[in-house]
């Protein structure tokens, strides 16, 4: 049976503007994460539980990184190192490795579950969307996998310009990419028909694909994010919606 | 020991806690979580004659102690549901509440011949979805279309038949007579109150089709004041759902009038909400002879 994690925090602190890193100790969902599923966290502000992908699992440890957007997750800023949270997971269908020369591609807070898969790919080019210097975090981390490529919006670092740009005349066999819509459509156009897989976003309910609250459009039909994917092949995914 | 167990349109169930239709999926998720035989009954989300998309998202938004939803009914049809899916459900406990609806009055006459043909406990009748065009509220808000549907539901039904009502009435108490008049064994309340909530940021509201059921423990006070005045309204029993999050909360609304409670929204929140409110309400019906005592147990002014 599966069931509800109570994991003691190990760290939480604040990165950079309003970003958190928060370590949980967590061995039973540390010895099942694959990259690209999330933990599905009651924050210990409002009703619902906040979808967050893992960033990585050291050991027992399964660090996740999001961002205060709204009530939950500023109350979860607010957790303090050795409280208990109330979290399942590791939940969702995440990124399988495939192909010889990936290439991954991450925008924003869109970074964070592609260096847990990152671990597990060879030389992969990792291709980095920030909005400006100051916002860029867990460049090199990303470097001890795979040769990194930045893009910033204000040119302040990096290519000036779009990550999908930088990106464009890349000769991968596979695609891995997270991020904005806008920013996994452009990947769509580049990928073509080589194999890609993208991670989706969407407000989230249950989490377990019970309540079909949380869903995107594949091969023209609803499907639940948070159980088909968050992980959708894709050449089946409508993003135009 | 506390005898836990209820009788609903002469149908025992081992205890009165069971799910509410649409939060629940058809049960397969949840049984990763728990043993469902261990709850009273299991009610699956809606399933419609003809396949439905569902809305486009956002459907759902959190707001104070509630959520709101626009999922719009989203299933596969009945074939694929009676042939595919209903199957490998139907094990997972010997009382299924199949919940049914449709676009027009004849839509839901052939959903009350599907499920007759089941060994399903109960039919539900979903005439109170806030999140549709067509079927839905516009046969559950008008005492008149009310007790229609439920006439022409009742004569293709063979299973006892529950009509789930809408709170999105003025006289919920009229609307429970037109079901009991229209043949129903019993009637289950509420459904989601009609809610929006707007981004400040953008200006528009967070649901794709800008309004939405609002349900959880911001509506439990609803729940119960309109279970309380149906139980005075008809002698049929009553499904009461509406907010339950904990074991108390079951009972508040068994005191009102409820036989058998449903747990919802708290479904989202965690998945063996259910067994925790069965498990809570053991602990409060612990110096009852029967759980049913709490039935209709309320002493009012």
């Amino acid at each position: 049976m599966k069931s509800v994690q109570a994991c003691p925090i190990q760290e939480i602190s604040r990165i950079t503007g309003d970003l958190y890193d928060l370590r949980l100790y967590a061995p039973e969902i540390a010895r099942k994460a694959q990259p690209g599923q999330f933990l599905h966290i009651q924050t210990g502000g409002g009703l619902l539980r906040r979808p967050i992908s893992i960033c990585d699992v050291m050991g027992d440890i399964v660090r996740v990184i999001f961002a205060v957007r709204g009530d939950g997750t500023k109350a979860l800023a607010n957790q303090k190192a050795g409280e208990i949270l109330d979290v399942l997971g590791p939940l969702g269908t995440g990124f399988h490795v495939e192909g010889k020369k990936p290439a991954v591609i991450g925008g924003g807070i869109g970074i964070f579950p592609l260096l847990f898969l990152c671990k597990q790919l060879i030389k992969p080019k990792i291709y980095l969307g920030f909005r400006t210097k100051e916002q860029m975090v867990l460049t090199d981390a990303f470097a001890t996998f795979g040769e990194v490529h930045i893009a910033t919006d204000d040119g302040s670092f990096g290519y000036h310009g779009r990550v999908t740009d930088l990106a464009d005349k890349e000769d991968a066999d596979v695609y891995y990419a997270c991020g904005p819509a806008p920013m996994l459509r452009a990947v769509q156009k580049i990928a073509g028909d080589t194999p890609m897989q993208l991670s989706m976003e969407e407000r989230m309910g249950c989490g377990i694909g019970g309540c079909a609250v949380c869903v995107c459009k594949v091969n023209g039909h609803y499907e639940k994010v948070c159980q088909k994917g968050p992980v959708f092949n894709g050449k089946e995914l409508d993003l135009h919606d | 020991m506390t005898d836990m167990s209820v009788n609903f349109c002469g149908i025992q169930f081992k205890n009165p806690i069971i799910t509410a239709s649409g939060t629940f999926g058809y049960g397969q998720e949840y049984s990763e979580y728990y043993d469902l035989k261990k709850l009273g009954g299991i009610t699956l989300k809606t399933v419609t004659p003809d396949p439905r998309e569902g809305n486009p998202p956002h459907r759902i938004a959190e707001v104070t102690a509630g959520i709101l939803n626009s999922v719009g009914l989203q299933n596969p049809g009945a074939e694929q549901f009676f042939h595919a899916i209903w199957p490998k459900v139907s094990c997972l406990h010997d009382r299924i509440i199949l919940n049914i609806a449709g676009n027009t009055m004849e839509e839901y006459a052939k959903m009350a011949e599907y499920a007759s043909q089941t060994d399903a406990a109960l039919v539900e009748v979903n005439v109170s979805c806030p999140n549709v065009s067509h079927g839905g509220l516009a046969f559950g808000a008008d005492p008149k279309v009310l007790e229609n549907v439920t006439k022409l539901v009742r004569a293709h039904c063979k299973k006892p038949m529950v009509i789930k009502l809408t709170p999105n009435v003025t006289d919920i108490a009229e609307m429970a007579r037109a079901a009991e008049s229209g043949g129903a064994d019993g009637v289950s309340l509420i459904n989601t109150l009609l809610g929006m909530k707007i981004d400040l940021k953008t200006r528009q509201p967070i649901l794709h089709r800008n309004v939405g059921g609002f349900s959880g423990p911001a509506v439990k006070p609803i729940a119960v004041r309109m279970i309380w005045q149906v139980k005075n309204a008809v002698s049929i029993p009553i499904i009461g759902m509406g907010g339950v999050m904990c074991g108390e909360d079951a009972a508040e609304l068994m005191l009102a009038g409820a036989t058998l409670v449903a747990v919802g929204t708290a479904n989202l929140i965690t998945p063996t909400a259910a067994i925790d409110v069965l498990n809570g309400l053991c602990s409060y019906a612990k110096d009852c002879k029967s759980v049913q005592e709490l039935i209709g147990g309320v002493r009012p002014y």
